[in-house]
């Protein structure tokens, strides 16, 4: 496809995490620019489109394709098939529900056993709902830091947009300098 | 196209795209336009990754089934929005073309309207049993 005189490539990227971390919210926060607060939990798979903005316009125009997973919960895990084909994901814990940050492990090697050269971020999702003080402990606690997959560990919040075009923004530039 | 196969989708709220090797569009069925992205009209020759996005970087899947490499490529619970607010889900799965009558199309990819399933999926999730 070609907009203006630059042609556009689409990549796939996926939200992974445990049910209620705010994956959607996420992706509304960066495609839409809005939020709301009321919660209703996402069932299947829904697909947004974004055409990505970079600072120093490449010859390539890049349009995201954030697929939103349902979330995984001791009873159902992500398809694989959903995955498949991903350049990239964003695994999304909770602060404020320690158990969805111990599975976020878990959720980084399912990604990278179906998409090795697959690159990550971890969003600590919710960072509005907790002290400076305790995040700061919570981002030196996650182990992922020295992972060469994981660009980036970052505390998110959906709520206030905190730290979460930089987030997609990351992730949009390294699939772009792939190309 | 056979008369017996497109009764058996309709009843099965089914409809299929044919793709050619290069995987542009060969054919579609009656009312495969409503799996589509909104604002792409299906056309004949046109590139499947424009109305159905769902399919990129299921490239390899894709080169897979249609070399025989595997059977088929199955992608569940797919939603799209529809223009009054309310989603669309679908199952699709693509396979390989076999039937003569489809002399030009070397993939065929089957939509399977599962809203009904997905939207009491979606009343559990909110009220699961205790």
């Amino acid at each position: 496809m070609s907009t203006g005189s630059k042609t556009t490539i689409s990549k796939k990227m996926c939200l992974i995490g445990a049910f209620g971390v705010g994956k959607t919210s996420l992706i509304r926060r960066f495609v839409d620019r809005q939020f709301s607060d009321q919660y209703l939990s996402t069932v299947g798979v829904t697909i947004s489109r974004k055409l990505v903005d970079f600072q120093e316009p490449p010859t390539k125009n890049l349009q995201l394709l954030s697929w939103d997973l349902e979330g995984s919960t001791n009873f159902k895990a992500i398809a694989p098939s959903d995955l498949q084909g991903a350049q990239a994901a964003i695994v999304v814990g909770d602060v404020t529900r320690s158990e969805t940050l111990e599975r976020l492990s878990d959720h980084i090697q399912s990604f990278l056993t179906i998409n090795p050269q697959g690159v990550l971020a971890v969003a600590l999702n919710k960072a509005d709902l907790v002290e400076g003080k305790t995040l700061a402990s919570l981002l030196q606690a996650v182990p992922f830091q020295h992972q060469p997959r994981v660009l980036t560990v970052c505390a998110t919040s959906a709520k206030t947009g905190k730290a979460v075009d930089a987030l997609f923004q990351t992730l949009a530039q390294r699939m772009m300098e792939s190309e | 196209m056979n008369s017996l196969f497109e009764q058996l989708l309709t009843l099965r709220r089914m409809e299929y795209v044919t793709l050619d090797q290069h995987l542009h569009i060969v054919d579609v069925s009656a009312g495969g336009q409503r799996f589509a992205d909104d604002a792409v009209e299906l056309a004949k020759g046109m590139d499947c990754y424009l109305p159905f996005p769902e399919l990129v970087g299921t490239e390899a899947d894709l080169m897979a089934v249609l070399q025989g490499q595997r059977a088929s490529f199955e992608l569940h619970a797919i939603a799209h929005p529809r223009p009054n607010g309310s989603l669309l889900y679908f199952d699709l799965c693509v396979t390989r073309v076999t039937e003569a009558a489809f002399a030009e199309s070397a993939l065929i990819i089957f939509f399977e309207d599962v809203t009904k399933h997905m939207a009491l999926e979606h009343v559990w999730c909110r009220h699961p049993m205790k």
